[in-house]
């Protein structure tokens, strides 16, 4: 009697994403019925593809319980990536990103040595012009001291592409 | 035979014979094993060998980088990957928008009242240029051309009166950088898993005083950097002061 209550249980309830891609029987246990819900079948079809069912089991089990859901959305969004830009994944947009905060670094630092030269002009004028109401006004913002050259924490390998990523946005706007 | 020359890392790794026909020798040399290794744990020799048969030979290359790069990413944050990256740019991006918007600010004001004292400025005769360019950001720091990058992400260079009309338009820049941030959300066009349909993805940026990515509806993983939700939608949000050395302690 208990048996048959169990399998109508899990009879009842529909089988996840994964084990119907798999096509088998969606246990209570079910390692993946938390994180692929029968109602997102590419979520986990996208995963399968580029990781495989069991390097995600692998993963899964080597991470703490809480951490998981993270980890298998970031997974299912890089395996999304990759099915989109079979060469590339989501590494394009790391370029991407990268390339525009090297760009915006360089407008802050041409903007932060405006700004000096404009308070150092500033600074002659009222020199040269005492009766001048001015007063020569320091700088409130120096801008970030972000470079490009320090991600606290993660340490950036080689990247080996030279803008020959193509702008993942795709429209004819100044992305780079 | 084969043997005379050495086995390129994979078939070094999983302990068999170096054919000439080797998917893997043009790109896993014997000098690299932990290339090899790396992107083995994270997708597997046959998924890779599948993804490399579906292309053309002259993209196998980059491919097989970009998966070494992932690959080693995923192995040094086993939850986020190089996600986790991305959202790193993204919120460095959208600090340094931040940063440039009050900076620019600033310079609106210098250059209101420098126009009072045109001798001692270093700009002589303002040139109207506008362009909707392609091609790299430009920036000229004599202030007689002024590149802007507009939301559209088109470059707009304007000479001194329209650019200090628009710093001052712009100095409290927080809706700009919305909108330069729900664009940059467009870089995957990233479909929603409602059965494959495409999703609108400018709803998925959400900008407020949250971790900028938001992947799951789990707690708080670095101190509040990735805070995921339930959805799996990528969802942007800013964060003040994200702390990314307390990774550390999550892994």
């Amino acid at each position: 009697m208990a048996s048959s209550s169990s399998s109508s249980i899990s009879s009842y309830n529909s089988p996840c994403a994964a084990c119907k891609f798999l096509r088998r029987k969606c246990m209570p246990g079910c390692v993946f019925a938390p994180y692929f819900p029968p109602e997102e079948p590419q979520k986990f079809a996208n995963v399968h593809k580029i990781f495989g069912a069991s390097n995600v089991t692998k993963l899964l089990n080597e991470i703490l319980p809480h951490q998981r859901e993270d980890a298998v959305n970031s997974l299912a969004y890089e395996a999304e990536a990759r099915v989109r830009d079979p060469v590339f994944g989501c590494v394009t947009a790391i370029s991407f990103l990268q390339r525009q905060v090297e760009r915006l670094q360089k407008e802050l630092d041409a903007a932060n040595a405006d700004l000096v030269r404009f308070a150092a002009n500033e600074y002659q004028i009222n020199s040269i012009h005492p009766q001048h109401p001015m007063i020569p006004r320091q700088p409130q913002f120096m801008g970030s001291a972000y470079n490009n050259r320090g991600y606290e924490f993660y340490q950036m390998p080689s990247f080996p592409w030279n803008g020959n990523v193509n702008n993942p946005f795709g429209s004819g706007g100044n992305g780079y | 035979m084969s043997s005379s020359s050495s086995p390129c890392a994979a078939c070094k790794f999983l302990r068999r014979k170096c054919t000439q026909e080797c998917v893997f020798a043009p790109y896993f040399p014997p000098d690299n094993p932990q290339k090899f290794v790396n992107v083995h744990d994270v997708f597997g020799a046959s998924k890779v060998s599948k993804l490399l048969g579906e292309l053309h030979a002259s993209q196998r290359e980059e491919t097989v980088n970009s998966l070494s790069y992932e690959a080693e990413f995923r192995l040094r944050d086993p939850v986020y990957g190089c996600v986790g990256l991305i959202s790193l740019l993204q919120h460095r991006l959208s600090k340094l928008q931040h940063d440039l918007a009050i900076a620019r600010g600033e310079l609106a004001g210098y250059i209101g009242s420098s126009a009072l004292f045109p001798n001692l400025s270093s700009h002589s005769h303002p040139n109207h240029l506008q362009q909707h360019s392609a091609g790299g950001p430009h920036m000229s720091h004599q202030h007689q051309l002024i590149g802007m990058q507009q939301p559209d992400g088109q470059l707009m260079v304007r000479d001194q009166q329209q650019h200090q009309q628009f710093y001052h338009q712009n100095a409290s820049h927080h809706h700009q950088q919305q909108q330069q941030m729900l664009e940059l959300q467009q870089f995957a066009g990233m479909q929603g898993y409602n059965g494959g349909s495409d999703v609108d993805v400018t709803k998925q940026v959400q900008m407020h005083d949250q971790p900028l990515l938001d992947l799951g509806n789990s707690h708080h993983h670095h101190d509040g950097v990735y805070q995921f939700q339930q959805q799996p939608e990528l969802l942007l949000h800013q964060q003040s002061a994200p702390d990314h050395h307390q990774q550390q302690s999550a892994l």
